[in-house]
């Protein structure tokens, strides 16, 4: 069975005069698939969203955003969208603020539940001015889920936030994908697209490098990570058996290997003084590391 | 199922609903409120009532004309120039060119909260020019005078837009002011341009508020050299510059 394709990229290239911003992008996205985009600054995220939101046109290739071209406004009516830093009129109350957006949309969400879903319900008559800065992107969040959107381009929706909203945050985003939302979203934040996303396109300098569900990328380097108080020194414990790098602050010493039987009884053996063991599975946020320092952006 | 024609929404509503958020952003910003109106107003006191000497009627006359079309171009130079530049650099535009919203009703909505400003200036410039001008009017005399300042409205909010698509936050306000000011001042609305000198005033011909003033001048009565065409095409060669500006920088903008 083929699912439906909420988004598709081919050939994408992005130049801004002499900066090659997006060279060469293929994706496609079903709907219903929650995917996160994942790159440095500079690696060409924003431009490869903004193509596909209909802001700037692509310098070469196609997009299809739900079958028709991004930009369109049968594309625009059925998208929601957080851009990365907006501020909205300050003047403004947040039911006025989200009232004029539901009026963009044919189908919007009704205005109770969609302030009672992103928490809003006590502050609609405040000025917009008047909130913190995580009720703010609660304003942001409710005119990007206005029109009751397909798709949903989320672009670090949740920087600056304290822990306690980011999971709020979470919850919701996981009802959207429940009831079928294609999500796609750009965060810092390696612990929320873990929580979130089933799949991972990591950029490097404008190029796709790796594109798979998360739990791949994650067993893509599997080793474990021994973090221990020690006294030997950094050279002696990467000539061991079975290490990949050493990484130390002061005597505590965070060692990657893929063979920690043999290298635990090594340093236990060499330095009995050792404290605080930790054996830890590799995260997610190594495997990505990994695989940025592996590739060197160049198309394999 | 159709996954490419839109569906049809109620696009009165949007127009009703942008209308109602402009004029409440402005009432509620009083940096904008309040110079917007009080400046015609105290200028218009002091040129046109306090200074006005024996001329008394004919000057408070003559400057109700003027300062009507000055009155009107505030608004529709900070409106569009700051205010756009304004929204366009912290990603408010940006979010809204995303979302179905027509740019007509952004523009539509902009233009209908200048005009309310400027409205709201030249009733209470024609209060004053009533009450201690001596001013004597008839209905249809002022709703012609009213109406042809409004509508030269248009060639500013059109040059505040080419401006507001284009420069920067910190930037919009100062080069918005020293155009106000500077068109302001050798277009002749504050003072009779008859007073400059002679090379002023003929330089002044290349001002849009010269035209402007002149064709507010015409339209209580004040017979112009020229005739009101020679303006009227003035101005619209000037607003079709202005349009083409805008809509280049409109298309350039996320370039």
């Amino acid at each position: 069975m083929n699912a439906p394709v909420a988004i598709s990229a081919s050939g994408l290239h992005k130049h801004y005069g002499a900066v090659h911003a997006v060279r060469g992008v293929d994706l496609a996205v079903t709907e219903g698939e929650f995917v996160a985009l994942i790159g440095e600054n500079g690696a060409g995220k924003t431009s490869l969203l903004s193509i596909l939101m209909g802001l700037l046109p692509a310098s070469e290739g196609s997009a299809a955003i739900l079958g028709a071209k991004p930009g369109e406004l049968s594309v625009r009516q059925m998208c929601g969208t957080m851009l990365q830093s907006t501020s909205l009129p300050d003047a403004l109350k947040v039911r006025e603020l989200v009232e004029l957006f539901r009026s963009y949309y044919p189908t919007p969400r009704p205005l109770d539940d969609l302030l009672a879903l992103t928490g809003l319900t006590d502050l609609q008559g405040r000025r917009y001015k008047a909130l913190s800065g995580g009720q703010q992107r609660r304003v942001q969040f409710a005119l990007a889920l206005a029109g009751n959107p397909r798709v949903l381009f989320l672009d670090e929706p949740t920087v600056g936030l304290d822990m306690e909203i980011r999971r709020e945050f979470w919850a919701i985003l996981q009802t959207l994908k429940a009831s079928g939302v294609t999500i796609i979203l750009t965060s810092h934040y390696l612990d929320e697209i873990e929580a979130l996303a089933d799949r991972l396109v990591i950029i490097k300098d404008g190029r796709i490098i790796a594109d798979d569900l998360t739990g791949n990328i994650k067993k893509q380097t599997v080793h474990k990570n021994i973090i221990c108080r020690t006294n030997l020194d950094e050279k002696s414990i990467r000539a061991l058996e079975g290490v990949m790098s050493v990484d130390r602050v002061g005597r505590l010493t965070t060692i990657a290997t893929n063979a920690e039987n043999i290298v635990l009884s090594a340093i236990l053996s060499k330095d009995p003084a050792l404290t605080d063991l930790l054996v830890e599975s590799s995260s997610l946020e190594d495997a990505i590391k990994a695989m940025m320092d592996q590739s060197t952006g160049e198309p394999t | 199922m159709n996954r490419v024609s839109h569906t049809l929404v109620n696009s009165r509503m949007i127009y009703w609903l942008e209308c109602k958020s402009e004029i409440l952003k402005a009432v509620r910003t009083p940096q904008f409120a309040v110079p917007t109106i009080a400046f015609p107003i105290v200028f218009y006191l002091i040129f046109g009532v306090i200074l006005a000497g024996e001329g008394g009627a004919g000057r408070a006359r003559y400057l109700l004309a003027t300062f009507g079309a000055f009155g009107v171009l505030g608004p529709a130079l900070f409106g569009f120039g700051v205010n756009v530049a304004n929204e366009r650099n912290n990603g408010w535009l940006d979010l809204k060119k995303i979302s179905p919203m027509p740019i007509s009703a952004y523009i539509a909505a902009k233009l209908f909260m200048a005009l309310t400003f400027g409205f709201i200036v030249i009733l209470i410039l024609t209060g004053i020019a009533l009450f201690f001008g001596g001013l004597e009017i008839s209905l249809a005399g002022w709703t012609l005078m009213a109406t042809t300042q409004l509508l030269t409205a248009v060639p500013f909010a059109l040059m505040g837009m080419a401006i507001g698509f284009r420069v920067s936050t910190e930037a919009a306000p100062a080069i918005v002011n020293i155009l106000f000011m500077l068109m302001s001042v050798f277009g002749g609305l504050w003072l009779p341009i008859t007073l400059f000198p002679e090379v002023m005033q003929s330089a002044a011909w290349l001002l849009p508020t010269f035209h402007s003033g002149q064709l507010a001048l015409a339209s209580i009565g004040f017979a112009a050299p020229t005739h009101v065409i020679v303006h009227v095409a003035a101005l619209t060669a000037f607003s079709a510059v202005m349009a083409a500006l805008a809509a280049r920088n409109y298309r350039n903008m996320n370039l």
